[in-house]
């Protein structure tokens, strides 16, 4: 029998006529049909969808109530916590871009890539990048602050806020700016969601890989400074309780800075999918780490609600708590206007004092 | 404020880092950010399974083709519905000018 060449399909002679022809065509044409490996990548992706998809809305659903607390509560407004509501809205930001971006782009399976896509798609997939990388500029901000917070005694604040505000928001704007413009004269194909100018890519990765390096060289020389710190704050030679709130603070540094995106910032290639699942997973929980921590679990933020909850309850039954409602009442009494003075002038100590 | 001492530490640990992410070229190139990446992947895997499919198709058509033991059978057999006004099937709706073409080519080729 004759040795089947690549491109040749046979039939044989038989007595009943033509058998059936032989090789199958995929095979006589070198093509491997049988899909196990596509099937495979498509749970998988499906999968990784499943997961962030559920980290996101968590976290969009606690983020929300999070930043509604932080604008609503007057008394919280200090130059952190504006950083933080800053860092809350980009977190929001890039949850819906993420929800926005996937209804546009895989709202069916079988997409027709062929099709020329509208520009929505392209400034839908605009936005997306936009989100994405305003955050992670958030994440740097909150760790430049917090360093020179602790490093630089004597600052505006009012400045270093602006600053930031521009470096939160405007950095990201330009960066993608150029990439929409370079992708438009250079690579205008699809929906600009394939990347395959690794080039022109880098105008995205370029910057927010910076970031996550500065941020950690940052959270490195915060820890430095704060184990200086303790360390001469207590002489008493207490060790572990040196350790434990160093071990406190440094984890509930890491959310906050997006110190975990260093773990993979060099794996090789073949550490893909490994990487792409850690990071899905712990970036679109981080959000809502994020909210529990610096909002929830924040002693100030518990003191206003508890008080406002009070005030609220003393409102609703004003006959019988009288004489107590009439303190938080708004009368420019001296009386009144002092006490407030002095607790708003606290609530600020606490804002200083607690930065970490 | 930092002494030079820390302001050297701090020069050393960036040098190191900017050491390793040079020495390897590679091994940065693939750092990228996951939901882009994951984005271009899903991108990739979508065209590449349309593509897969578009290809099954021409093959199905190859086989039927060359499966039929008479293309002029089938031929006839189109012709035949036609006449009856009965809606060709979506293999033979699929066959646009240039699979036509192919199946010219494939029916010269074919060992008669």
């Amino acid at each position: 029998m004759e040795q089947p060449v690549p491109g040749s399909m046979f039939r044989n002679c038989t007595q009943d006529g033509w058998s059936e022809a032989f090789p199958r065509p995929d095979v006589a044409c070198g093509v491997n049909m049988s899909g196990s490996s596509n099937e495979r990548r498509h749970t998988y992706l499906l999968k990784l969808k499943v997961m962030y998809t559920v980290g996101y809305s968590a976290s969009l659903s606690m983020l929300l109530v999070a930043l509604s607390i932080l604008c609503a509560f007057r008394r919280l407004h200090c130059t952190r916590n504006y950083i933080h509501m800053h860092l809350f809205g980009s977190f929001i930001l890039r949850a819906l871009s993420i929800f926005i971006k996937d209804a546009v782009l895989f709202s069916s399976d079988d997409i027709a890539y062929c099709d020329s896509p509208r520009v929505g798609c392209k400034l839908v997939m605009v936005f997306f990048q936009y989100c994405i990388m305003a955050n992670y500029a958030w994440l740097l901000v909150e760790g430049l602050y917090l360093h020179t917070l602790l490093v630089i005694s004597f600052f505006s604040e009012r400045k270093c806020l602006q600053g930031f505000v521009a470096l939160g928001w405007g950095s990201p704007a330009v960066f993608v700016t150029l990439w929409a413009l370079i992708r438009h004269f250079l690579e205008d194909n699809g929906c600009w969601d394939i990347n395959a100018n690794a080039a022109i890519w880098w105008v995205i990765r370029g910057p927010v890989i910076l970031s996550i390096l500065i941020n950690f060289i940052l959270f490195i020389n915060i820890l430095r400074i704060l184990m200086r710190k303790l360390r001469t704050q207590e002489t008493r030679g207490n060790e572990v309780n040196h350790y434990k709130r160093l071990a406190k603070s440094t984890l509930l540094l890491i959310p906050l800075f997006g110190i975990h995106y260093i773990v993979f910032a060099f794996s090789p290639e073949d550490a893909m999918e490994i990487q792409l699942f850690f990071e899905l997973a712990l970036g679109s929980f981080q959000g809502l780490v994020v909210a529990i921590l610096y909002c929830f679990l924040n002693g100030e933020v518990q003191l206003e609600v508890q008080r406002k909850w009070r005030q609220w309850h003393q409102h609703e039954f004003p006959l019988r708590t009288m004489a107590l409602s009439s303190s938080f009442s708004n009368s420019p009494s001296g009386l009144t206007q002092s006490t407030k003075a002095s607790t708003s002038g606290q609530s600020r100590d606490i804002c200083r004092a607690s930065v970490i | 404020m930092m002494s030079a001492k820390d302001m050297a530490k701090v020069m050393i640990v960036m040098f190191v880092i900017c050491f390793l992410t040079q020495s390897d070229g590679e091994t940065i190139k693939k750092r990228s950010v996951s939901e882009i990446q994951l984005m271009h992947n899903r991108g990739k895997h979508l065209k590449s399974m349309e593509r897969m499919e578009w290809l099954r198709k021409k093959m199905q058509d190859v086989q039927n083709f060359v499966g039929s033991p008479d293309p002029r059978d089938n031929i006839s057999e189109s012709l035949q519905r036609k006449e009856d006004n009965v809606p060709l099937d979506n293999r033979q709706k699929s066959l646009g000018e240039t699979d036509k073409a192919d199946v010219d080519v494939l029916m010269k080729a074919k060992p008669q």
